[in-house]
């Protein structure tokens, strides 16, 4: 049984939920004489955005909790969750804080340029783990991926890019976030291995690039973006530098 | 988590769409980081956000937190609590940010939106540059406002089929833009669409279909 089910019995086919889903994985049916709303299992991220935010008038949508789950579904259901805390991990959401809290952390230094692959966004397109096992294995020779990730830490192996349980490769889910750092002198060659990989995809990536910014203002990663003729976006996440560093990184 | 990254539109438009998110780093100084959060939450709500939340809360948009959702949310604060408040202008960014630097609260401050404009009102320190979408790009919706309304959600909840019936709701004066844009708001569990900017984009899109 799918974990996200709609109750036949209670379901009256009034279709309110069905634009909420964002992969549109609710279809009407009819079977028995009976017209009914049926969640796709394998389209289904457990994102609970129809059950959370739609709000069924018969509460027809009966979610299972995550702790019921098959490890699959949980890997759904984690993977779209903007807050829910991975029990293998400790941690909550789909990636780490990566550049957010630099300026205490110092997870990014001058010299090292990040990437926030965020594969199956937007628009619900979504992503299967072997399209993400194709873009980790092509850029694990010269990345360190970010251990605290949940790619990362449940999906792929950080020294090949492989995924560790084949079971896993057609998985659907919402979206997941792939971060790893490199050197500067490494980073071009890291975005055109991106950009050739991510022509074979049957999804998309958003792209992030992170670095530190030069006291001129400058962003380093612009150096890296010259060399391969790529043009930024206008709009960044920017953060300014209040945290209180940590001391001891820098 | 790049979740108020990669928001699509042109410059001008996003001109009217910053994002100003507070948190505490996990290991390093979350612990006892309740009452900072809660100072930035309060100043960054003393500019009238167009949207507010905690990540881990949800939304002014979140049913039961309508009625005075700074509150609700001060109640709910923890070390962990990640703050967003959602402005229309650089401006009074500018006026929230110099508050959060005068009360020197050790927290993360970041702000998503136009790089040229930041640059203008602060010292950036570290940048997560948007290089915009690759891949299949074909599956990406038929129109552009879709997309740009899609994308002020980066946990990808505000769907868009639903952009899409709201829409044609609004054209045949079942509900209005504004109706429209709370309903895609309250997907929203961060609290960062930027609901007068959807009311925009969706008038646009009314006209085209």
């Amino acid at each position: 049984m799918v974990s996200l089910y709609i109750n036949p019995s209670k379901c009256v086919a009034c279709t309110h939920c069905v634009p909420f889903c964002p992969t549109g994985a609710i279809q009407i049916v009819s079977e028995g004489g009976r017209t009914f709303a049926r969640v796709d299992e394998d389209r289904c991220v457990e994102c609970w955005i129809c059950y959370r935010v739609a709000r069924c008038p018969k509460d027809a949508i009966e979610p299972t909790p995550p702790e019921k789950m098959s490890f699959e579904r949980r890997l759904k259901f984690f993977f779209a969750s903007a807050t829910a805390v991975w029990p293998e991990t400790g941690m909550a959401g789909r990636g780490t804080e990566e550049m957010k809290t630099n300026d205490v952390t110092g997870r990014f230094k001058f010299g090292e340029i990040g990437f926030a692959l965020d594969m199956g966004r937007p628009t619900g397109v979504g992503v299967r783990v072997s399209d993400i096992e194709k873009v980790c294995k092509a850029i694990a020779p010269y990345v360190t991926f970010e251990p605290e990730n949940p790619v990362t830490k449940l999906l792929i192996d950080p020294k090949t890019g492989e995924v560790r349980d084949p079971k896993l490769r057609n998985v659907y889910l919402l979206s997941a976030v792939v971060e790893a750092k490199t050197s500067k002198e490494l980073a071009p060659k890291v975005l055109q291995i991106i950009k050739e990989v991510s022509k074979e995809l049957n999804t998309v990536i958003s792209v992030g690039l992170v670095s530190r910014v030069k006291p001129d203002g400058e962003p380093e990663a612009f150096e890296v973006l010259r060399q391969v003729g790529i043009e930024p976006r206008p709009n960044m996440k920017i953060n300014i530098g209040l945290g209180k560093p940590f001391i001891g990184w820098e | 988590m790049t979740h108020t990254l990669h928001r699509m539109g042109t410059y001008e438009e996003l001109k009217e769409d910053f994002i100003v998110l507070v948190m505490s780093a996990r290991g390093f100084n979350d612990k006892g980081a309740a009452p900072k959060l809660a100072e930035a939450l309060k100043i960054i709500n003393k500019y009238n956000p167009v949207n507010t939340g905690d990540m881990t809360q949800g939304s002014m948009y979140r049913a039961g937190f309508r009625i005075k959702p700074v509150e609700k949310l001060l109640e709910g604060v923890h070390d962990r609590s990640i703050f967003h408040g959602v402005f229309t202008d650089i401006e009074t960014v500018k006026k929230a940010i110099d508050d959060l630097k005068a009360a020197d609260l050790g927290m993360s401050v970041v702000i998503s939106g136009l790089y040229d404009e930041v640059k203008k009102i602060t010292r950036p320190h570290t940048v997560n540059i948007s290089l915009g979408i690759w891949g299949k790009t074909e599956l990406l919706p038929k129109y552009e406002e879709v997309l740009k309304i899609c994308t002020m959600c980066g946990h990808q909840f505000v769907s868009r089929h639903l952009v899409m019936k709201l829409a044609q709701d609004v054209k045949r004066g079942r509900i209005t833009a504004e109706e429209a844009a709370e309903v895609m708001a309250a997907c929203c569990s961060c609290g960062i669409f930027n609901p007068v900017r959807a009311v925009k984009l969706i008038k646009q899109l009314v006209q085209k279909i």
